[in-house]
């Protein structure tokens, strides 16, 4: 058996062989390295080897190489005097593909984004959250909020789970140690699985026991060093709206900017927090979590307890709950969540649009230009080039050009990207440029890039090189100032895309108005609204007594859950004459006397609560659609009952809107007298008093309830609050939409100027024969116009179809009118016509003379 | 119009011009190129690569390396002075085939040339490297 050589080596060899001879001469290599063998030993046979590798590599590279880099160094002069002959073309094809490649990179960074939430949980596709679907007048919709015993009633009875946690966010709440007392925004409560089932990495305590006990608190680094600057957080005593004290038992990395879950602290589930009415199957308001095995099926999971508050409920209101799973990863994503999965497709389609724009650009003017290049062709030929090394020359000079763009695309989207993030309304520190810089990010840029080089460059090189030299220099080939059918084709492509972007834009921004200015139902003007925290709700008749003192305040009132977000309804309802089959969620809250008349929302029949009826405690308001839900005739007087108050309806209001404005119809209501159960004080003010009756409130609040800082707000910008996440996607429409129209126009400014140079003589000509400029800058135009017309005609029923697709996600929508349509076309096309003629004006005002030297 | 007349006399002589080019200008060889194409003359019928390398390091005492021989072997090919064919395969050899290299006429003329252009060259100076060694 003979010795083989280096494995490694002899690879390494046939890669730079000449592929012609490789094989005889990797025979060659073998047979000297059999003759060193015998010689001498295996060792300095193969040292020999590749000793050989090393000496003869460059050699053969270098043969192979020489002559190409010669070419390749006169192709590079060539492209680079290219590039600065023409400055303005070059200019404008560069910068639209960078401009176009940087708002892909930095939106689809903001797509990966948001894609990348809640995806450091290790079990996450083992987590799912129980929700309940409700049936409701035909209608089917799914509610997050499970009741208190569901969690502790899945442990008891099913073996899959192996972790399950229930998971409430109070409000902001008033937290001091001896030293030190902050607000705190964001608390949840949890149990004590919580840590085990989502990745929060403890700095210092024990995550499996962390919250076991009750009165422990678990609080993020930041928070430890607020409170305890230093100090070791562990066993130090945090007290909560001056009432509970508890024990501070875990310190948590901060919560990373792409988790769904964002709290300052977590405190245990068992007390201090008492629910209300824990033993109540029907009364739901917290989200419970479980992780199933990684074994148990889901399916089968699901039909178990699908009736599993069913039938612990009351026999009267059977049947309206069924329990299913929905996988915690698609939690972020859904139809009710803060960004939708329709909201990253329109970001898709605004990366994609000025991606295109940018690239048509690219692709216009380089093979508008090339033709100016037969020349050039023509002697390459003559001089003995094939076709392919003219076409290699073209697609590689396009490709470079191309390449030259990516790097300026990526400078730009680091020079964009606080811009960006602010528009986007993004946590700029888990949105930096590196974590933008993804695998799948960069390869699609790339291909993009090469594909536009490509793209660019193959009309010259498989059109131009292959025309006969002869017919070249006799002039036969026709300069194409006209265009070519794909240029045309790609223009209006262009403006299609752009047109769809200006009524996406509208549409949008006039939703959000629409949604702004909407009749909500109340007089939200004018309104002060203070959250009383736990603990401060008993100082409320005080306070309320306090205000009332003063004539700039016009009503004072409260209600035990906040506006514009009611959180709290209930299936556990009924009232004479319910049709069995109806399972509708009733949404409730408790309100103090003089509430309607405070926020003049009007009634429909019957009265508001009064002091003069002691029988008003048991009483209900309600809303139009609850009192057609109950149905005829007239439903003062019945008897309704919900969450075990029974009592006669005593008024019916006006429908308004009280629950997310844009994407909930108006559900049932009913409001119950509840002075006692104030959480949410409402104050009208009178109008241009507004500063210095905030002053005289904060004073009374000071004076009666001075352990809690004053912090209030407008009802009518927590209203407008609610639709952040359609401003942020109007502005970045908006933005795309600019971008996209500069773009274009600057590709339609190097068209139209590239064809005026190419008809200088014949413009020429027309002046001399007497056209005047206006006549030439109509001739000039009127192409171009015609494309704009064209592009109007196929983007206005894309356009339609895509919008009224999205305003089906709200519950309250404008239409979309017309003058969209018409506005959006006259944008378009007074933009075109301003830049073309631009470039018509100034060859129409040449004077002939010049012309005629030109060339 | 006696400017374009003189462009139409100087035609023929372009013509001519281009064709006594043709014949008499053989391409010069490289010092590398001649010792291959010599070489391989000389082994005749076992003229490849290894044998021609063996070859040039025992005549000009100097190591010369696979890609060195191959280089001006493959040009020569390429210009037409060598011929290839190819042998069998062997197992000493990796189980690769052989390629052995021919002379061509061309080959042989070329040769030619440079043995006359040496002869010429070189009459009146010989024993150079018994003056050297003396001195």
């Amino acid at each position: 058996m003979l010795k083989k050589p280096p494995q490694i080596a002899t690879s390494l060899i046939s890669w730079v062989l000449p592929l012609k001879d490789r094989d005889y001469l990797l025979g060659d290599y073998e047979e000297t390295f059999q003759k060193k063998l015998e010689e001498k030993n295996a060792l300095s046979a193969s040292l020999w080897y590749w000793a050989q590798l090393m000496n003869t590599a460059p050699e053969y590279l270098w043969e192979s190489f020489y002559w190409r880099m010669v070419l390749l160094k006169n192709y590079l002069t060539i492209a680079v005097r290219n590039i600065r002959r023409h400055k303005g073309y070059s200019f404008i094809s560069i910068a639209s593909l960078a401009l176009g490649l940087a708002c892909c990179f930095l939106i689809s960074g903001l797509i990966i984004y948001e894609l990348s939430y809640d995806n450091f949980h290790e079990n996450s596709a083992n987590i799912y959250r129980v929700n309940r679907d409700v049936f409701e007048r035909g209608r089917q919709y799914y509610v997050s909020m499970t009741p208190y015993q569901l969690m502790q009633g899945f442990l008891d009875k099913y073996q899959e789970i192996t972790y399950a946690t229930r998971e409430k966010t109070i409000g902001a709440s008033f937290v001091s140690n001896k030293k030190k007392s902050f607000y705190v925004r964001r608390i949840k409560i949890v149990d004590n699985a919580f840590f085990q089932m989502f990745n929060f990495p403890f700095i210092k305590g024990d995550k499996k026991t962390a919250l076991i006990e009750p009165y422990s608190i678990v609080i993020t680094r930041e928070m430890a060093e607020k409170f305890f600057s230093g100090e070791d957080p562990l066993g130090k005593q945090l007290t909560m709206n001056n009432e509970n004290d508890l024990l501070v038992t875990g310190v948590i990395e901060n919560i990373p900017h792409n988790s769904s879950f964002q709290f300052d602290m977590a405190v245990s589930f068992n007390p201090p927090f008492d629910y209300p009415r824990p033993d109540n199957w029907a009364s739901v308001s917290l989200t419970t979590y479980v992780q199933l095995n990684p074994e148990a099926s889901v399916d089968e999971f699901t039909k178990k307890i699908r009736d599993f508050i069913q039938i612990r409920m009351d026999k009267n209101i059977e049947k309206q709950v069924r329990l299913f799973l929905e996988p915690f990863k698609k939690i972020r994503l859904s139809q009710y969540a803060e960004s939708p999965r329709q909201t990253l497709y329109i970001y898709s389609l605004c990366a994609f649009v000025i991606l295109w724009i940018g690239c048509i650009n690219f692709i216009n003017l380089s093979t508008a230009r090339s033709s100016g290049r037969a020349k050039e062709i023509g002697i390459r030929k003559v001089v003995g080039a094939f076709r392919r090394n003219v076409a290699s020359q073209f697609l590689g000079e396009s490709l470079l050009v191309s390449f030259i763009s990516l790097f300026a695309a990526l400078a730009l989207a680091g020079l964009l990207l606080p811009v960006f993030a602010h528009l986007v309304d993004m946590d700029t520190a888990g949105f930096t440029f590196f974590s933008l810089m993804k695998p799948g990010v960069i390869l699609i840029m790339i291909g993009v890039t090469v594909f536009t080089g490509f793209a660019a460059g193959s009309y010259p090189a498989v059109r131009l090189s292959g025309y006969k030299p002869v017919k070249i220099f006799k002039g036969h080939l026709k300069r194409d100032s006209r265009g070519f059918v794909l240029r045309k084709i790609l223009v209006v492509a262009q403006f299609s895309f752009s047109i769809i972007l200006i009524i996406g834009t509208l549409v949008i921004f006039n939703q959000l108005k629409f949604l702004k200015t909407q009749e909500v139902g109340y007089n939200k003007e004018q309104i002060v609204t203070i959250h009383l925290r736990e603990g401060s709700e008993k100082f409320y008749p005080q306070f309320k007594n306090q205000l009332h003192m003063d004539s700039r305040i016009l009503g004072v009132s409260g209600l035990s859950t906040q506006l514009p977000f009611f959180g709290w309804r209930t299936p556990d309802n009924d009232w004479e004459g319910k049709d069995p089959d109806d399972y509708s969620d009733i949404c409730f809250s408790n309100i103090d006397y003089d509430f309607l008349e405070t926020l003049e929302i009007e009634l429909v029949e019957g009265r508001p609560f009064s002091r003069d009826f002691s029988t008003d405690t048991k009483g209900f308001i309600v809303n139009e659609t609850l009192a057609n839900l109950m149905g005829s005739p007239s439903v003062i007087g019945r008897r309704l009952m919900i969450n075990e108050q029974t009592g006669p309806v005593i008024g019916v209001m006006k429908d308004f809107i009280f629950n997310r404005p844009d994407l909930e119809e108006v559900q049932p209501l009913a409001f119950m007298l509840g002075p006692d159960k104030v959480s949410f004080v409402i104050i009208k003010i009178q109008e241009g008093e507004i500063a210095s009756t905030l002053d005289f409130i904060e004073r009374k609040w000071k004076q009666t309830i001075p352990m809690f800082p004053f912090i209030y707000s407008f009802l009518d910008s927590d209203f407008d609050r609610s639709f952040r996440a359609t401003e942020r996607l109007g502005n970045l429409s908006t933005t795309s939409t600019s971008i996209s129209i500069f773009i274009a126009c600057l590709g339609l400014l190097g068209l139209a100027a590239y064809t005026a140079q190419l008809r200088t003589k014949e413009i020429g000509i027309r002046k001399v024969l007497g056209a005047s400029a206006s006549k030439i800058v109509l001739m000039l135009s009127r192409e171009f116009i015609k494309w704009v017309i064209i592009a109007n005609v196929i983007a206005w029923p894309v356009a339609f179809f895509v919008m009224s697709r999205w305003l089906r996600n709200f519950a309250y929508r404008t239409s979309i009118d017309l003058w969209i349509f018409v506005l959006s076309a006259l944008l378009a096309l007074v933009l075109a016509v301003l830049t073309v003629s631009f470039q018509a004006f100034k060859a129409g005002m040449a004077n002939p003379v010049d012309s005629f030297k030109y060339e | 119009m006696t400017f374009e007349r003189n462009i139409l006399k100087m035609i023929p002589i372009t013509f001519n011009l281009q064709r006594k080019w043709r014949r008499s200008i053989m391409k010069y060889l490289t010092r590398q190129e001649e010792l291959v194409l010599l070489s391989a003359f000389r082994l005749k019928d076992n003229a490849y690569l290894i044998s021609i390398q063996g070859h040039l390091n025992r005549f000009t005492g100097k190591e010369w390396s696979i890609s060195s021989v191959y280089i001006p072997l493959s040009r020569l090919e390429k210009k037409g002075y060598l011929k290839t064919t190819i042998g069998a395969v062997t197992e000493k050899r990796g189980g690769k085939a052989i390629k052995y290299y021919h002379m061509t006429k061309k080959g042989l003329k070329a040769l030619a040339e440079i043995e006359a252009i040496n002869e010429t060259m070189w009459t009146g100076v010989k024993g150079l490297v018994k003056k050297l060694e003396s001195s």
